[in-house]
């Protein structure tokens, strides 16, 4: 790698910085090579490291052990006073914001409702199909008078149904289970969502 | 960090960036220098990599410690580093800072006779 090489690829790794700061490396490392003079370039090369390593210095302060000292700009007081406006703002919006929030929960909840009530159809469905078998298993015992194969029928009818609606309760329940977990789910992302926000 | 490896040797002792502003403020006390100078000038006597000084050196000069001026040479401009009377301070509370630091280690480090010691 080239001395311009070196500068060029600098200039690149520090371009985001604001252009008074960019200018203030790209002239110290410039110089640094010029007063090294063209006889030094390798070992100054070399020296330095990499573009990469002379950009992470120079944008970072470079020293892990002074991080504490780097860092000290006073974030604290200003959030300090961002949770106070915030507080003002709040009481000041609240007579709209308090019956909207109100109605939205109950939104929220009414949707709920619905979904629920779709998820419980099949299962009610199901229920429905079981309890018509058996029904018709009971009642086929007393239809004696009506000949044999009319027994058979009915009960046999009977059977599958309520066998049928089974094995739909199963299903439905499961469908069930699954939709109030996913409801569960979704309103703890929310939370969690407004957690990390705050 | 503001070290680099010693050729075949193990570095044990690493230099915080507090002390190398104190180094670097005590070095340009003696007189006004530039980068690439001042560099040899703290390389020659403490291990640190080249890289290191910049970011000290801004900082020094956003404090205040330090102030720059432009001197044509060679047909260029060649920044020099100046301590200002602030850094004069700056340096002499470094130094208070060092004897109280030097003090302390030595008495841990350079302890014999402890209590715990068998031999």
């Amino acid at each position: 790698m080239t001395r311009d090489e070196f500068l060029i690829r600098l200039r690149t790794l520090v371009g985001d910085l604001p252009p008074e700061e960019r200018e203030d490396v790209m002239s110290y490392y410039t110089e640094y090579f010029d007063d090294a003079g063209p006889e030094n370039e390798q070992q100054v090369i070399r020296q330095l490291g990499s573009p990469e390593n002379v950009a992470r210095e120079a944008l970072g302060g470079g020293f892990r052990v002074a991080r504490g000292e780097e860092g000290e700009r006073p974030a604290p007081r200003r959030r300090g006073l961002g949770g106070l406006w915030t507080a003002v703002l709040a009481l000041f919006a609240a007579p709209v914001a308090l019956p909207l929030l109100f109605a939205g929960v109950l939104t929220a909840a009414a949707m709920c409702l619905v979904v629920l009530c779709l998820l419980a159809v099949p299962f009610i469905i199901a229920a429905a199909f079981m309890a018509s078998g058996v029904v018709n298993v009971i009642l086929s015992l007393a239809m004696g008078k009506l000949g044999f194969a009319t027994v058979c029928y009915f009960f046999g009818a009977g059977l599958f149904m309520a066998a049928a609606g089974l094995l739909g309760l199963v299903f439905s329940l499961k469908l069930l289970l699954w939709g109030c977990r996913g409801a569960i789910d979704i309103v703890n992302r929310l939370l969690h969502r407004r957690r990390n926000l705050q | 960090m503001a070290r680099k490896q010693k050729a075949g040797g193990i570095v044990t002792f690493q230099l915080g960036s507090a002390l190398l502003e104190a180094c670097v403020l005590a070095v340009l006390a003696r007189g006004d220098a530039y980068g690439y100078v001042l560099t040899q000038q703290v390389g020659a006597v403490i291990e640190v990599s080249e890289t290191a000084l910049y970011p000290v050196l801004r900082r020094l000069q956003k404090d205040g410690a330090l102030a720059t001026y432009d001197q044509p040479y060679q047909g260029r401009n060649r920044r020099y580093y100046q301590v200002t009377q602030q850094g004069r301070d700056r340096l002499r509370e470094f130094r208070a800072e060092w004897l109280d630091y030097k003090k302390a280690i030595d008495s841990i480090l350079l302890e014999e006779g402890q209590k715990d010691d068998q031999g």
